[in-house]
């Protein structure tokens, strides 16, 4: 008859073993062959990705991402345009909160949105710094003590392989982030955190990755980086008016003129990556349609996107609440959708200019 | 083109080893995967998500255990010679020239035999064409216990032969069948000699050919690995018993399942049976879903049957092959369960928005591919021990009908368990060529559902994630499995191949 019941159980028995190795030692080196060759050669090059030429993006961060692309649809509702940008932040750390948001990404790119990530280097919600941001917190992470964290998000970043704009240690000398001058950080030591990050991202082929450096002041230079690792350079403008220290009422143009001044000569070209104003000593309607108006008579050629800060809660420096959103004042976005001209200058499209 | 199958060959043996060895890691795989990941959400829900995939899973498992003795046994003529009789049965209703057909291919056996119809109608034509043709006409209009019964009658009180071939009345059998089979009771230790049940009705309709195809594997690889286990099964409608065999356990068993419980009362009584991938008779499978369904209904029910009030009693006589292999033939129609959960979960998670798991798709999809790889590897590999060419094809449609099935499954299951008797009739041999939509009520039902369930999905959701997703994908997949079935039931011009009475 048929050969003996032992060899069966025999044979499972060696199956048994030999899954061993094979999942633990075999199955990492195929995931590992297969991610350098197929999944690397799948990322998108994303360098020189810009709208057509004399066209800008618009996007608008919301405080309903990266959780639902809610408040993007209602924004694009209220304006009647698509939004070509979707923003929202990352903290760094060991939670899943701080992990690379591959399913929100996907999303997004789905939904035709280039995502732009703010993705903050604070080391106090790392386990190992217990909730505290330690002193000279940019050396630490050039030393590579945090290049675990940093290659899951390099390779991550490979996996996903669509374009992403991502913005590491914005405003490195506002006083509020500890990556700031504040926390002990040195304009060398910033471009050494820099050249790092990139460079994780660099080796493991994140091609699809640009980078936005953004400054705080008007006398930053010191803190860039440099034009070869920067891809966009970002500005936030921020109208506090009558909640700012002296008090003063500033329109858009005159906000940006500034910035623009100091750094349209870097090379890179530029982004507004936030934008909004307070309500309080004149009229936020007003100043959105004339930040539109100035944009549209292309008072800052250089400048090729405008992302909305559309978020309620803010703060000033004071620890005054203040509401950055549209909404705040009633109509504001309504009266933008009521004037199309206002965004001939704005696509979704995305192109390459080298 | 007939197959003969061949003893297994060094390369054919490593071949198979590879096969199952890669289909069983895959399991090891997936099942570490499924079960000692973080992704698992709601318990109750987990639980029973992953009864319907290991179900599947477990059965893969005991075929390739099966597959792991198949013997493919040569046909063998006697040394010696054997007083022979075959026993076919009538009922009333059965059509005249079946029996015409059936007798003569009968009378055409070169083999030396007697041939007794047991005729539960005492029907006069009958009883004119048994004359005619030499065959032993025996009244059993009045004998209980339907087919088995007069069986039972005929060998008390009128055959008394060594060897009985028990045949159903739609099957032809070939002249040369006791001349390939009778060697193997040379020895004295086997108890039954079972050949492969071919159909001759396969082209007649889409349900006549998947009803077949489900057979395939059956009486191919598994009926060559039972065979190497030494437990290859008795069927009703063409088997070969040696009479002492039978007359150690009081007779043919009169059940439901009589052929089933007939094998299990055999082995408990410690006769081997011999298994001959020749095809040695060729007969009816159901042509129409209605009598599919019938059919279905009286095996499942029956096979619970046995499962629940005979396999204890028997349980302490079994050897260890046997216990397994009854418990696992017993708990068969289970899919019907199994398939119940695989239909209804994903509308119940989509509906209410609950997560039995939460896998990455792509994880998901990578640790079930290396499993769902060895299954397809294995089915297409024993074909080489199916037993004809046009056999060996891709199943889909055994995977459909069977898919279409489970509700009848799940009745057999009621009344195993209800105790509900079931009155035994004869699988209905005639076609039904009407619409009936009231067969696949329950089909309408999930696929209504299930289309609501994905709209409900698409139109609600904030964000299709990826749990989301892998259940929209089981109720589209369930839709596409049950479409076939449901559509021939309602148009069943869809289902017929040849015109009426072709075949």
């Amino acid at each position: 008859m048929g050969p003996a019941k032992r060899w069966a159980m025999l044979f499972a028995v060696a199956l048994l073993v030999v899954y061993w190795p094979l999942t633990r030692k075999g199955e990492p080196l195929v995931r590992a062959a297969w991610f350098d060759t197929v999944t690397r050669a799948l990322v998108t090059q994303a360098r020189g990705l810009s709208p057509p030429s004399g066209k800008m993006w618009l996007g608008a961060s919301r405080p309903e991402l990266p959780e639902s692309l809610y408040g993007i649809y209602e924004l694009e509702a209220g304006l009647k345009r698509p939004l070509a940008i979707a923003s929202f932040y990352r903290a760094w750390g060991d939670g899943a909160e701080h992990e690379f948001p591959m399913q929100v990404l996907r999303s997004l790119h789905k939904g035709g949105y280039l995502p732009l990530i703010t993705w903050e280097p604070w080391l106090n919600d790392f386990n190992r710094w217990k909730g505290k941001v330690p002193a000279g917190s940019l050396g630490i992470i050039a030393r590579g003590e945090v290049d675990d964290y940093l290659r899951a998000w390099a390779r991550d970043a490979v996996r996903y392989g669509e374009p992403l704009l991502l913005r590491p240690g914005h405003e490195p000398t506002n006083p509020r982030y500890g990556w700031a001058s504040a926390y002990g950080n040195s304009p060398e030591e910033y471009r050494v955190f820099w050249a790092h990050v990139r460079s994780v991202f660099t080796a493991e082929g994140a091609r699809n990755v640009l980078f936005v450096w953004t400054p705080f002041g008007l006398q930053d230079e010191a803190w860039f980086p440099g034009a070869q690792l920067v891809d966009w350079v970002g500005i936030d403008v921020f109208n506090y008016g009558g909640l700012s220290q002296q008090g003063t009422w500033l329109d858009f143009y005159t906000i940006t003129k500034l910035f623009y001044d100091s750094y349209r000569n870097l090379g890179p070209p530029l982004m507004i990556t936030e934008a909004a104003t307070s309500s309080v000593g004149g009229n936020k309607a007003d100043w959105i349609r004339d930040m539109f108006l100035s944009l549209e008579h292309n008072n800052f050629p250089k400048i090729r996107g405008l992302v909305l800060f559309d978020q309620p809660s803010g703060q000033t420096d004071e620890g005054l609440p203040i509401d950055w959103s549209l909404n705040e004042t009633a109509g504001t976005v309504q009266s933008l959708g009521a004037r199309p001209e206002l965004f001939d200058h704005f696509t979704n499209q995305q192109g390459y200019s080298l | 083109m007939d197959l003969v199958p061949r003893p297994l060959r060094r390369r054919d043996r490593v071949l198979l080893l590879a096969v199952i060895g890669f289909g069983f890691l895959g399991v090891l795989y997936f099942g570490e995967f499924w079960f000692f990941s973080e992704a698992r959400r709601q318990p109750v829900y987990f639980a029973l998500l992953s009864f319907a995939i290991f179900w599947g899973i477990t059965r893969s498992l005991i075929n390739w255990y099966i597959y792991f003795f198949i013997t493919p046994l040569p046909t063998r003529a006697s040394q010696r010679s054997y007083s022979v009789d075959i026993l076919t049965t009538a009922m009333p209703g059965e059509p005249f020239p079946m029996f015409e057909e059936t007798l003569a291919a009968i009378q055409k056996i070169s083999y030396p035999h007697r041939t007794f119809l047991l005729d539960g109608g005492n029907d006069r034509r009958l009883f004119e064409l048994c004359a005619a043709l030499g065959v032993e006409h025996v009244d059993c209009s009045r004998i209980e216990g339907a087919k088995a019964g007069k069986i039972n009658h005929c060998l008390r009180h009128h055959s008394h032969s060594e060897i009985v071939l028990v045949i159903d009345p739609d099957h032809r059998p070939r002249a040369d069948l006791f001349d390939c089979t009778l060697g193997w009771f040379d020895d004295s230790q086997v108890g039954f000699v079972q050949v492969v049940q071919a159909y001759y009705n396969r082209d007649e309709s889409f349900v006549a050919d998947a009803a077949a195809e489900e057979t395939f594997g059956f009486y191919g690889p598994t009926m060559m690995g039972l065979s190497g286990l030494g437990i290859s099964t008795a069927i009703g409608a063409n088997c070969i018993f040696r009479r002492a065999a039978l007359d150690s356990i009081d007779g043919h068993a009169v059940h439901l399942a009589e052929d089933a419980l007939t094998s299990m009362r055999l082995h408990a009584a410690g006769w081997r049976s011999v298994y001959v991938p020749y095809r040695g008779t060729s007969g009816l499978v159901p042509a129409d879903l209605g009598s599919f369904f019938k059919q279905q209904f009286k095996w499942s029910t029956g096979m619970f049957y046995l499962l629940l009030h005979e396999y204890p009693k028997l349980f302490r006589r079994f050897n260890a092959v046997a216990k397994a292999h009854y418990l696992f033939a017993g708990t068969f129609y289970l899919q019907g369960l199994a398939t119940l959960l695989t239909l209804f979960l994903p509308i119940w998670f989509l509906f209410l928005q609950v997560f039995a798991v939460e896998f990455p798709l792509d994880e998901f999809a990578i640790h079930l591919v290396p499993y769902v790889a060895g299954v397809a590897m294995s089915y297409l590999f024993v074909q080489r021990w199916y037993t004809h060419t046009s056999e060996q094809r891709l199943p889909w449609r055994s995977m459909v009908l069977e898919k279409a099935t489970w509700h009848v499954y799940v009745m057999g299951l009621i009344s195993g368990l209800l105790r509900r008797r079931v009155e035994y009739l004869p699988t209905p041999k005639g076609s039904d060529r009407q619409a009936m939509p009231r067969l696949v009520l329950p089909h309408l039902t999930v696929i209504g559902l299930s289309a609501s369930a994905i709209a409900f999905a698409l139109l609600t959701y904030a964000r299709l994630d990826d749990g989301t997703l892998l259940m929209m994908f089981f109720a589209g997949l369930n839709i596409a499995l049950l479409l076939p079935v449901t559509w021939i039931a309602i148009f069943p011009r869809y289902n017929w191949r040849l015109p009426h009475g072709a075949s």
